[in-house]
């Protein structure tokens, strides 16, 4: 019961980042892929005020707001700050299995199981893997598909014995900063089952690009969803103090 | 040039002001909600010391109105960077209930809209008061554990058991707390709470020790058969019930450590706790000339040795699992027992063994015994549980729970008869529980349907097993954000001589609520 609660937060314990690195001409997908993933870590700490909008059939957006603290690789504090009802609620991600939500109504700390991973975010379109992919080449086979003067089409494939509900991933990556702006998920037996829409780049750092607006499609009923990115701060000053339990439960 | 210096210094107290206001964050925030719930069944409850029952709080009917709260909240954060805290938060009921008995009561306004105020943090936090080192002094709760609700080395707080839908929520007590976080997540918590707060019972509470067929809380069958048939054949014309709180002493003041880390990928903690239990048990009785007899009751010290595990298995998709106990080593309870018609000068009763199993009334032999209400038996309460997300629809989660949140020391509880009147039935005071729930969320997750049960597991060294059990079903609705509806019923099964369906426990309620949260 109040670890379903929770459950939902701790899939936005993530933020998205992306580089810019020259690639030489007429790379290989490994090539390119591998420069999406060094893009995306291209940070060692970083801060994003962002919203979360759940559109409804009536084109209406319920709204959620909430603050990310990242220290690469993988830890990550998140702090909702509305609606009501989730404010003043934390999620801390140690590593990919020690996770902790912190109750401000229970006055606890609570361990998570990983299974939340099969959660969506507040109803939302985004799952775990939306959020929280920063090395795609740790699961998946690229092959370049195609390119264009813009971008290149990278067709991911899931690497044996990943477990995953989208086997196979198509990526369109700009050529100018190697940051993904489009992708789109398909299972297995190669139906569409949501396209993810990356907008808005704005170079943050000397090294980063931050994309200001994510959008998830839900290619089955189109429900759609999108997290606003309103502030990101790269490297700034981040301790590891920030990835504690204790500091979870400051709240601050 | 008096005026200017007057009006400069003006300027620079404002000036002043406006910088350390500047490093204040402050934020704001709480709920407005309406709680309305209908009563099907049970005992009907009513106030004592009164002439006539009236409508009002303090009444419940069998069937009838038994909550009409309005709740505003409200919480204020103001945080100077990483240095302080400070945090009060205030809860105004209004019961929705006029409690007027007489008609100097009808104008006095607080009688005719009687209301409450309740409040769960006002405290000050210093962050690194000495290196690594977070002291938080002031009105707080200390939560400890890894299960959900069910946590045996939570006792720092008290508990709210006066509303079945929360499940036994911690109350707020004054208290100091101190946090030493040396390495990672390692952390040595030491609180120290100098008053104890007795836990607020369900104003069912009073059936367990009023209703005249009640058998005494005694270990010795012998001794609360005797009793027992005292009380039949000299039934009481009233009972009065009076809880000891603990003097404000040093003595009385509840002290409680807990050292919790992580090894490999699993969090595990040890804990100490020194206090009290926060429901009371009886602890003497006085039966006058005239019929009447005077209950006390003490809040029995404890202190527990606590651990728990919690963790997430990734061969098992993931799933949740947590292990929480709490070993209790209790103050020995004898019961008092005063009698004005047998014993004028207020000598207790005291009971000698007759040889075969019984027991008789014996006073003055040095193998005579007072009843033994708690052993000091040391016992064992925990919980084992797990859980898992099956789909983005739907959660489950499940806990094995030896030993419930009301329930304390070894031995026997005596129940009341299934029929008033009837004769009582004995099981163990520790009961085995199952406590399972599956959640669907459906829209978008704007749609919450949930099912909660508590079942009690036959015990099969019990002369008499029953079936007993709570079931919670509940609809939610988000209608926008931070806006809920809920339409839920809390359902006690099983007969008066069992756990749920006591009268004492409770009784079946419709609820709707609706909540606004900023």
């Amino acid at each position: 019961m109040m670890r379903q609660i929770t459950a939902f937060a701790v899939i936005l314990a993530s933020s998205i980042g992306s580089g810019s690195v020259a690639l030489a001409a007429d790379p290989t997908g490994p090539e390119v892929l591998k420069k999406v993933d060094e893009n995306l870590n291209a940070f060692n700490t970083g801060k994003w005020d962002s919203k979360l909008l759940v559109y409804q059939k009536d084109g209406r957006a319920r709204e959620f707001g909430f603050t990310t603290f990242q220290k690469a690789p993988d830890k990550r504090l998140v702090r909702f700050t509305a609606p009501g009802d989730v404010k003043g609620m934390g999620v801390l991600i140690e590593n990919k299995e020690t996770m902790y939500v912190y109750l401000p109504g229970f006055n606890k700390i609570r361990r998570m199981g990983t299974h939340i991973r099969n959660q969506t975010f507040m109803g939302s379109e985004f799952g775990f893997d939306d959020m929280s992919q920063l090395a795609f080449a740790d699961s998946y086979d690229a092959k370049l598909a195609g390119q264009d003067d813009k971008a290149f089409l990278l067709e991911l494939t899931v690497k044996p014995k990943i477990e995953t509900d989208t086997p196979k991933v198509k990526m369109w990556v700009d050529k100018t900063t190697f940051c993904p702006t489009k992708m789109e998920y398909y299972d297995a037996g190669g139906t569409k089952l949501k396209t993810q829409l990356r907008d808005d780049y704005k170079k943050d750092s000397p090294k980063h690009w931050q994309p200001m607006k994510i959008t998830v499609i839900n290619e089955r009923n189109g429900h759609k969803s999108e997290i606003v990115f309103l502030t990101s701060e790269i490297d700034g000053a981040i301790g590891d103090d920030t990835f504690t339990q204790r500091s979870l439960l400051r709240g601050n | 040039m008096r005026g200017s210096l007057v009006v400069a210094t003006l300027a620079v107290a404002v000036t002043t002001t406006t910088a350390r206001a500047d490093l204040v964050d402050i934020k704001f925030g709480g709920a407005i909600s309406s709680d309305i719930r209908f009563r099907l069944g049970g005992a009907e409850v009513t106030p004592s010391g009164v002439r006539a029952p009236y409508p009002s709080q303090y009444r419940l009917l069998p069937y009838g109105f038994s909550r009409n709260e309005n709740i505003v909240k409200a919480q204020l954060t103001m945080t100077v960077a990483n240095k302080v805290k400070a945090v009060a938060d205030v809860d105004f009921y209004w019961y929705g209930y006029s409690d007027i008995n007489d008609i100097d009561m009808n104008t006095l306004r607080e009688k005719v809209d009687p209301f409450r105020v309740d409040s769960y943090a006002a405290y000050v936090e210093i962050y690194n008061i000495l290196p690594k080192l977070d002291l938080r002094i002031g009105r707080q709760v200390v939560a400890w554990g890894v299960a959900d609700k069910f946590n045996p080395t939570n006792n720092l707080n008290s508990l709210d058991l006066s509303d079945p839908l929360l499940f036994g929520r911690a109350l707020g007590n004054q208290m100091i707390r101190l946090d030493w976080n040396p390495w990672r997540d390692l952390v040595l918590t030491a609180v120290w709470v100098p008053i104890f707060r007795p836990a607020q019972l369900p104003r069912t509470a009073p059936v367990a020790l009023t209703e005249p067929d009640r058998p005494a809380w005694v270990q010795e069958d012998g001794i609360r058969d005797l009793l027992y048939s005292f009380a039949q054949i000299y039934p009481p014309n009233k009972v009065n019930v009076y809880p000891l709180v603990p003097e404000p002493t040093i003595q009385n003041s509840q002290f409680g450590a807990r050292l919790s880390g992580r090894i490999k990928s699993v969090d595990v903690s040890l804990s100490y706790y020194y206090g009290r239990f926060g429901i009371p048990v009886p602890a003497w009785t006085e039966n006058k000339k005239d019929g009447t007899v005077d209950v006390g009751l003490v809040y029995p010290r404890m202190q527990v040795i606590g651990a728990d595990i919690a963790g997430s298995i990734e061969k098992l998709k993931g799933l949740g699992y947590w292990i929480e106990a709490g070993l209790f080593l209790p103050q020995e309870i004898t019961y008092g027992i005063y009698d004005e018609r047998v014993y004028p000068n207020r000598t207790p009763l005291t009971f000698r063994e007759d040889g075969s199993g019984g027991y008789n009334l014996a006073t003055g032999y040095p193998e005579a015994k007072r009843p033994t209400i708690v052993p000091s038996t040391p016992f064992l309460k925990l919980t084992a549980g797990w859980d898992l997300t099956i789909n983005k629809y739907l959660y489950c989660n499940m806990q094995y729970v030896y030993g419930f949140i009301d329930e304390f020391g070894w031995g026997k509880q005596p129940r009341p008869g299934v029929n008033f009147g009837d004769r009582p039935r004995v099981e163990s005071r520790l009961g085995h529980y199952l406590v399972a729930g599956l959640d669907l969320k459906l829209f978008q997750d704007a749609l919450l349907l949930r099912f909660f049960g508590a079942f009690k597991v036959p015990q099969h060294d019990d002369p008499d097993p029953k079936f007993t059990a709570v079931l919670f079903p509940q609809i939610s609705w988000t209608v926008w954000d931070g806006t809920e509806l809920t339409l839920a019923s809390f359902i006690f099964l099983g007969d008066r001589s069992t756990k749920f369906g006591d009268p004492a426990a409770g009784a079946t309620e419709l609820v709707l609520k609706a909540k606004f949260s900023y």
